[in-house]
């Protein structure tokens, strides 16, 4: 869930129409001030508390591993989903050094390189979803329904844009929030689901506490306290077979705009509206 | 080199309107190089057509990255003309991969065999609940 609803998007909108841009809406929250570490606390308490069975689906990335990290740091006996495909190998061995390392074990959920491709390709064209790896939290969902987990995700947070051009100066200024961190809230509201998103207090404060130096995985590991990896991608086998029959015609009219790409000082100053010094 | 040399797919990821910036990957041919990520801002009065925006979209893609790709793991081989005749795994990665592109390259201390046994041992007790 988003708590209160402090963030709404247009994927409604966009999944019954792909020409309509994606696009977030920010509502007015009163919140306080408090650091990134401690939000990161408070939130995880309280999902730990507010949902029974709460399992994090947990990748072998930053973002998720720091969600592991803070459960397992506050006493809060979080259990993890591991995904695995033969797309997916190198994020996974981090994972199992976590794993091996806390001494934990996950719920597996193993997927074929067929069923995998065929279940996401399925999903995203259902709902209008443009982006594969976005649509795993779902599949996931639908998995553990009847099991009555409830997933957690490390999803949720904006990211500075960084891409080799020459105007990547530009760029940096700019928060780049893709929709699929917003589509297992779109498609079951039913889950805490993104992280990062939880509430307005957080986001805040991971803004405000997070430095950029041009190296956003650096960024993240300095943040989460974590060491730094690269960012791990799905196989390209993986990306290029789904993305074959999803991809936007290379036609104006049907550009994908699936991204938001906001200054950062214009997105801060609307999310700090509420705020209680 | 042309766009003949390594030819390429183009797929426009996205696109910001009111900055008319195109982020648009380049997926080349050979699938042992990197799919690079670039954003690219069009002037709208120079691009009136689509087919004028596919040409400069086009002339913007990194042959140069691929070229550097290319010669990094071709350059120790040169080096060692003995080898000519013997297969020789090419195994080497740009030391240093540029942000955004689609694979990177990164080292855990699990092998894939542990992966693969740890997996199926987890997998194992599942069963058995």
């Amino acid at each position: 869930m988003i708590k209160d609803n402090w963030i709404t998007t247009s994927l409604d909108k966009r999944t019954k129409d792909n020409l309509n841009d994606f696009s977030i809406s920010i509502r007015p929250q009163n919140f306080k001030v408090d650091t990134f570490r401690n939000n990161s606390i408070r939130v995880a308490k309280e999902i730990f508390e507010s949902y029974d069975n709460v399992h994090l689906l947990y990748s072998g990335g930053l973002d998720s591993e720091y969600v592991f990290k803070v459960f397992l740091e506050q006493n809060l006996p979080i259990k993890t989903i591991l995904i695995s495909t033969p797309f997916n190998k190198e994020e996974t061995k981090f994972a199992i050094d976590f794993y091996k390392t806390h001494g934990q074990k996950p719920h597996i959920i193993t997927y074929t390189k067929n069923e995998i491709i065929d279940a996401i390709s399925a999903k995203c064209m259902a709902l209008g979803y443009a982006h594969p790896i976005g649509a795993l939290p779902l599949l996931v969902s639908d998995q553990i329904k009847s099991l009555g987990f409830n997933l957690v995700t490390g999803l949720g947070e904006p990211f500075v844009t960084g891409v080799p051009t020459n105007i990547q100066e530009k760029l940096s200024d700019y928060y780049n929030l893709p929709e699929h961190e917003f589509y297992l809230h779109h498609y079951d509201k039913s889950h805490p689901g993104a992280f990062y998103t939880y509430d307005i207090a957080l986001h805040h404060s991971m803004l405000k506490d997070m430095v950029h130096t041009g190296d956003i995985q650096k960024d993240k590991s300095v943040l989460y306290g974590l060491e730094y990896r690269d960012k791990m991608r799905w196989s390209r086998e993986f990306i290029e077979i789904t993305s074959e029959s999803m991809s936007p015609k290379l036609t104006l009219p049907k550009v994908n705009v699936s991204h938001i790409h906001i200054k950062k000082d214009r997105y801060i100053k609307a999310i700090e509206r509420n705020l209680i010094r | 080199m042309t766009n003949d040399f390594l030819p390429f797919k183009i797929n426009i990821r996205d696109y910001l309107h009111e900055e008319s910036l195109y982020t648009v990957e380049f997926i080349p041919n050979d699938k042992s190089l990197q799919t690079i990520t670039h954003v690219i801002k069009i002037n709208p009065e120079e691009a009136d057509t689509e087919e004028k925006i596919i040409e400069l979209i086009s002339a913007c893609s990194p042959q140069s990255y691929w070229r550097d790709q290319i010669r990094n793991r071709t350059m120790d081989l040169s080096k060692h003309k003995s080898m000519i005749g013997k297969v020789i795994p090419v195994s080497k990665e740009p030391e240093k991969s540029l942000p955004g592109s689609a694979e990177t390259v990164t080292f855990s201390s699990q092998q894939a065999d542990e992966v693969d046994q740890f997996i199926q041992s987890i997998l194992n007790e599942q069963k058995t609940i």
